[in-house]
């Protein structure tokens, strides 16, 4: 093709691009009422999932109804109208509430025009801006700012799609699926949160891709959760970037098959603002990724660098703070493949652990990456062209070069939902709730679960009493979010399961 | 007049009151609240008078120092039963709460695990920093002495302390110690507790 016939092509494509554009900018002038179903998926919903990989198996069937809110009407009321297969289509503007979504296949979608979005404004007072339970649930298109809790919390919902969200300065988690299995978080820009803005928390097969995680102190975590990837993300000025870790004290204990590729992981030197004594506060300032205890991951093709303290840190539960041991985990990070990836100026500013480090091993070059405690079966690719520190027991050279063969761990078909019956039902709902903040044992965002059965033996109604309306009582702790929108009964029923949930004790010192 | 007089006043009679009154306790706990050893009186100088005047009224009421293996704390439930009133008991609070607080004295580097457990446990109810949260009912314990807290916590796992039928936050203490999973893990809070906000 010579480039006269490139022109040609372009200069049709531009036609074709204004001819849009005007059609686009007379439609509203002549219906200026709601706006049609396909103007809300318009934004990258139903072509992106037609074209992707990642199929069917994840989206609200949108064949019901599209009810719309308009500014000064409520969304949850919307939400309570709909039915499953529903779409709930929100209109530029500014609403002040929390939407709780407790039904299957509803999509939740914000219209942006002109540049305005439909802002859910917490106003610094409310907790959660989005909580869902159902199956598969999209949430796209909101800008979410001044909340204290959670932006965007799914609790056991299945199916998920969280895209092209806008979140600022919206608490302790930002985007925070628990719980669930096969999920999408795409295309989401996330700044100011105080725990991990993307927290993927004892889940399975979740993607999560081309998010922008920026002011945070941490970008994006995966944590107790098995066959997730974390691609092609931007993760930037947090104080910790990508982060995969078995977290103590949890239902789920284990965390393998993470793949972290694609990604721009770049000067995460923000100070750490977590609240003291939390495990998040451990994340030392200046870290591109931190693997703890997690097991089966593979880093590859990223682009690490200008992060102070070090490129990446490969830690066992012993060598973290804050952390006590869960006789139930496996302390040590397994089978961690570092593959190829760009590392460039990381480690000029190391915390006084890795100084020492670094003087033991009679080196003055902050590392790329740095391993402290045990595991076994770990790898490096290139060994010989990275600064490394404590790689004694690593191997040089991976057994699986690439992850190429590995498109996606989202199903196929759709997660069965979980079972809800009288029984497991306590259960379910600390899983897919409680455990979010509150471990067994140590100190995740909220008291240990151990610590609020010494508060409430016995009294499992006080606890169901509480979380209906919490009462803040811990300065350096974050508010406990109301849970008033669970059933008394149902309150009632995770407060019983609470108080008896029982863990392995540590092996004694010698 | 008269009632603005009577209320200015009020503050001084009872900090005044307090320190007569504080006289029957020097014996064991020292002319400044500072402990002495040949008692076994704990120091207890600029204790919060809000957890103070429970203590007292758990002895009082037989809470505390009821139980035959607790020697210390018969004879504090003792002295506790000389003060008649509590408006009594207000008043010797506020004015131990208001006597210097002394540091803890060659506090050892605290250890890792001393600051993890303390992070993951204690600082639910008593705080990061150790400064105590009234709301809960948690005493300060950053910068006490390893030997009074060790007592304290040795006291509450043996049950001679938090046991009684109706010692709710004792119950609740007993309980949290038992979450330490050995002796030197407690050491090692321990030495966290005493290291704070030196």
């Amino acid at each position: 093709m010579n480039k006269s016939t490139i022109w040609a092509l372009l200069a049709v494509a531009v036609l074709a691009g204004s001819g849009g554009y005007l059609i686009a900018r007379r439609a509203p002038a002549s219906a200026p009422a709601a706006p049609s179903r396909s103007t809300a998926e318009d934004l990258g919903t139903a072509h992106r999932a037609a074209t992707g990989t990642i199929g069917a198996s994840l989206q609200a069937s949108a064949k019901g109804k599209v009810v719309t809110v308009q500014p000064g009407a409520s969304i949850q009321a919307a939400v309570a109208a709909a039915l499953p297969g529903d779409t709930v289509q929100v209109l530029p503007g500014t609403y002040h509430e929390t939407v709780y979504i407790d039904k299957d296949d509803v999509a939740l979608v914000g219209v942006v025009r002109g540049g305005d979005w439909p802002v859910l404004d917490g106003e610094g007072k409310r907790n959660d801006a989005v909580l869902y339970s159902g199956n598969g649930i999209r949430v796209e298109n909101l800008k979410i700012v001044n909340y204290k809790g959670n932006a965007i919390m799914g609790q056991a919902g299945n199916n998920f799609v969280v895209r092209h969200n806008w979140i600022a300065n919206a608490g302790v988690y930002g985007i925070f699926p628990e719980f669930a299995q096969n999920g999408l978080i795409e295309y989401n820009t996330l700044t100011g949160i105080e725990d991990a803005a993307i927290y993927v928390g004892m889940s399975d097969n979740i993607h999560v891709a081309h998010n922008e995680v920026f002011g945070n102190v941490a970008g994006i975590e995966i944590e107790n959760s098995r066959h997730a990837i974390v691609e092609h993300n931007l993760a930037y000025d947090n104080a910790g970037g990508i982060l995969a870790f078995i977290t103590p004290g949890l239902p789920i204990k284990t965390t393998f098959d993470v793949i972290i590729r694609d990604n721009f992981v770049i000067a995460n030197n923000h100070k750490n603002f977590g609240a003291p004594g939390s495990i998040v506060s451990g994340v030392p300032s200046g870290t591109g990724i931190i693997i703890m205890a997690a097991d089966d991951v593979f880093i590859e093709n990223n682009v690490i660098r200008d992060n102070k303290n070090a490129g990446i840190i490969v830690a066992d539960h012993k060598s973290f703070a804050n952390i006590t041991p869960d006789p139930e985990s496996d302390p040590n990070p397994d089978r961690v493949s570092v593959l190829r990836n760009l590392f460039a100026n990381n480690g000029y500013e190391p915390i006084k652990e890795i100084r020492a480090l670094m003087v033991a091993g009679m080196t003055n070059q902050g590392p790329d990456l740095v391993a402290v405690g045990g595991g076994s079966g770990n790898c490096v690719a290139d060994k010989t062209a990275l600064k490394t520190l404590g790689l004694g027991s690593w191997a040089s050279g991976c057994p699986k070069s690439s992850t190429a063969g590995t498109l996606t761990y989202l199903l196929d078909q759709p997660a069965p939902p979980r079972a809800l019956n009288a029984d497991n039902r306590g259960k379910l709902i600390y899983s897919s709730v409680c455990a979010g903040c509150h471990a067994y044992n140590v100190r995740m965002i909220g008291p240990p679960t151990q610590v609020i059965q010494a508060m409430y033996a016995g009294n499992a109604q006080g606890i169901a009493d509480y979380i209906a309306n919490p009462v803040k009582k811990r300065e350096d702790f974050p508010a406990m979010p109301p849970q008033g929108h669970l059933s008394p009964e149902l309150r009632l029923a995770v407060a019983k399961y609470m108080l008896s949930v029982t863990q392995a004790r540590p092996a004694v010192t010698p | 007049m008269m009632l603005a007089g009577a209320a200015l006043a009020a503050p001084a009679a009872l900090a005044a009151d307090g320190k007569a009154l504080y006289a029957r306790c020097v014996a064991c706990h020292g002319a400044q609240g500072e402990g002495v050893a040949a008692t076994g009186g704990p120091g207890i100088a600029g204790t919060e008078a809000w957890y103070l005047e429970r203590q007292l009224q758990n002895f009082a009421t037989g809470l505390r120092g009821s139980r035959p293996d607790d020697t210390r704390g018969q004879s504090m439930r003792a002295a506790a039963l000389t003060l008649a009133t509590g408006a009594e008991r207000q008043a010797v609070a506020a004015h131990v709460a208001a006597l210097p607080r002394p540091r803890a004295a060659n506090v050892a580097a605290p250890t890792v695990a001393g600051r993890n457990y303390f992070n993951a446990i204690c600082s639910a109810c008593h705080g990061s920093n150790g400064l105590g949260n009234e709301k809960l009912g948690a005493p300060r314990i950053a910068g006490r002495s390893p030997a009074f807290l060790a007592g304290e916590l040795a006291a509450f796992r043996s049950g001679r302390r938090g046991a009684q039928d109706g010692d709710r936050l004792g119950a609740q203490m007993r309980a949290i110690v038992a979450m330490l999973p050995d002796a030197t893990t407690e050491r090692d809070v321990i030495g966290y507790a005493a290291s704070l906000g030196q």
